[in-house]
């Protein structure tokens, strides 16, 4: 069986390189496509460090669908599927969260792009204001504090 | 971000949905062959480096509440979250859910300065018989009556309150208070404007009346202006409803020879004329009381002998053609076993749900009991009524405790359906 899976080696913008099998690499539309245009053995992904390549590639092995004609495949449910998602997006910082969205963005992988954005959108969520969301992501604010102050009562309303 | 925050946040994400009869998942594992991965001491990622649309992607995910904080952050989000393009797209999101609205508002004798009304919502679709609400604002007023229309226009809600008209959108909490004078209020989908019609007399009532029209464009910055609606004399009488561009209300139109008639006024959202529809008398017949509703997409009336008393047939005048005046009529008779455990004996039609069925409700809630709380979705042409319990409304002495429905009195309550979650903000000149 082994043998007869097709190879595709990744290599990462720092030169850490992946070897993974041809189904692995069709979970990325854009993968898909260099493959199919060039059949060379390597690929040089320049926009990809070894960092996240390796959480992508990790990423499309537990994604990637075949279909069975016997063999020793193992089987993973929905279920089972997301809760490794869970697992894989919580062992995360929202560092290598936002370059993940870059390189699936990149790759062109929409179920990982979702899956990342709504990472994202749910630590924003959780966060009770606008103070918790700046701490949280880090985000400097450029407003001066007259001017926070108008946009926070901006919709406080206008009673007599 | 602490351990215990990384464990709070989890994500709604379904995975990719698998046919698991013609597919299996492989476990593959990758291997390293040269070098290793290196943990670069590089300077983290930042969300705001991410290009334009993958930003936009990520706060497409938000709830509204969500970003109203978001766009507190920084300026940039800020202008995003503000963007015609991202407010565009968010609403044709939540256009694909709408949601039916419910405002209770608390004792109706209450002192004008203890009243409060409360918006809930829950998603339109939902074909389940009971269900709990989603609060989603208070407003410090209490509504006006049972009877005047609360209405869902593009994203924000028209509503009667004791003083007047108040605009509001409940996603985003900005409100409009509109003076006393306002009777009726309107959106124009083609240009996306809010407009406020005033009508009232100009000098007084002898013979035919002289009516003065005044339009307010919410969030333009021209005020209150007088236009020319109509020469025609009229008078109106009733509340009004907008559908799809036009506010129409009834009231009688008077002839040149100073005989008056039953009609419904159109008001163009858009072009600020009034025209006018020949109706029959029952349509106007309880004057403020006389109730208009959506049916169809088409203007339709309710008349009962003794306005909304509960378990009498009512009459359905629907208009056929504007054109052509044209209004058909038939009988309803709404099944008594539906309001089997509800003690209010008024009841209030709020217009029809995507599936067509009129909405009716309990014209008040009453504090003096605890009781289930329904809304009865009655269905024309097979006089069959389904009721849709919402729980957590007076049904518990907690609610009434929670929501100061105390002291033994009833309160009013209004229902807007089709309501689309929206972000927008009108400039606020009122």
């Amino acid at each position: 069986m082994e043998n007869e899976k097709k190879m595709i080696t990744l290599k990462s913008s720092d030169d850490v390189t992946f070897e993974v099998e041809e189904a692995v690499v069709l979970e990325s539309q854009f993968l898909s496509h260099l493959v199919q245009d060039c059949p060379a053995p390597e690929h040089k992904i320049k926009e990809v460090t070894g960092k996240i390549l390796s959480k992508v590639v990790e990423y499309c092995e537990k994604h990637v669908v075949v279909v069975v004609d016997g063999g020793d495949s193992s089987s993973s449910s929905g279920d089972d599927l997301k809760k490794w998602d869970d697992k894989f997006i919580k062992e995360m910082d929202l560092s290598t969260v936002y370059d993940l969205i870059a390189a699936a963005n990149y790759l062109n992988i929409q179920a990982l792009l979702d899956l990342m954005c709504q990472r994202v959108a749910d630590v924003i969520t959780a966060c009770k204001d606008h103070k918790e969301i700046r701490e949280t992501l880090g985000i400097v604010s450029d407003y001066t504090a007259e001017e926070e102050a108008e946009v926070l009562k901006e919709n406080e309303w206008a009673f007599d | 971000m602490t351990r215990d925050e990384k464990e709070r946040f989890s994500s709604n994400q379904d995975p990719e949905p698998l046919d698991l009869k013609k597919a299996k998942v492989t476990r593959l594992q990758a291997r390293k062959l040269l070098g290793k991965v290196e943990e670069k001491d590089t300077t983290p990622s930042e969300l705001d480096s991410l290009h334009y649309d993958l930003k936009m992607a990520i706060i497409t995910r938000l709830p509204a509440k969500s970003l109203m904080n978001f766009r507190c952050v920084s300026k940039m989000w800020c202008s995003f979250v503000r963007s015609q393009e991202f407010v565009d797209s968010f609403f044709a999101v939540s256009a694909t859910q709408p949601r039916f609205i419910v405002c209770f508002s608390n004792g109706i004798f209450r002192k004008p300065e203890e009243r409060l009304t409360f918006v809930l919502s829950f998603p339109e679709g939902s074909s389940s018989s009971s269900l709990v609400p989603r609060f989603e604002m208070a407003l410090p007023v209490g509504l006006r009556g049972s009877q005047e229309y609360c209405a869902s226009l593009h994203g924000f809600l028209s509503l009667y309150f004791d003083n007047g008209l108040m605009v509001c959108n409940p996603s985003t909490e900005q409100v409009f208070n509109l003076p006393t004078t306002t009777q009726f209020m309107g959106y124009d989908p083609i240009g996306g404007q809010y407009k406020a019609l005033s009508v009232h007399l100009r000098g007084p009532s002898s013979g035919r009346p002289h009516l003065l029209h005044k339009v307010f464009t919410l969030g333009g910055c021209q005020g209150w202006r007088d236009i020319e609606a109509t020469p025609v004399p009229y008078i109106p009488v009733s509340a009004g409803v907008c559908i799809n561009g036009v506010v129409y209300y009834g009231g009688y139109k008077y002839n040149s020879t100073g005989v008056k008639n039953p009609a419904v006024m159109c008001f163009d959202v858009r072009s600020e004329k009034v025209s006018f529809i020949q109706a029959p008398l029952d349509v106007v017949f309880h004057g403020k009381d006389s109730i208009f509703l959506e049916y169809n997409g088409k203007l339709a009336s309710v008349f009962m002998k003794l306005p909304h008393a509960r378990s009498i047939p009512f009459d359905l005048w629907i208009l056929e053609d504007a054109e052509k005046h044209e209004w058909s009529k038939q009988t309803c008779v709404f099944p008594s076993d539906a309001w089997e455990s509800v003690s209010c004996h008024g009841m209030s039609f709020q217009g029809t749900n995507i599936a067509g069925e009129i909405i009716i409700v309990p014209s008040v809630v009453t504090s003096i009991k605890v009781e289930p709380f329904y809304i009865f979705y009655y269905k024309v042409r097979t006089n069959n009524v389904r009721r849709v319990r919402l729980l957590g409304i007076g049904d518990s002495e907690e609610f009434q405790r929670s929501y100061g429905f105390v002291d033994q009195y009833e309160c009013f309550v209004n229902v807007a359906p089709h309501h689309v979650d929206s972000i927008a903000f009108l400039k606020n000149h009122v």
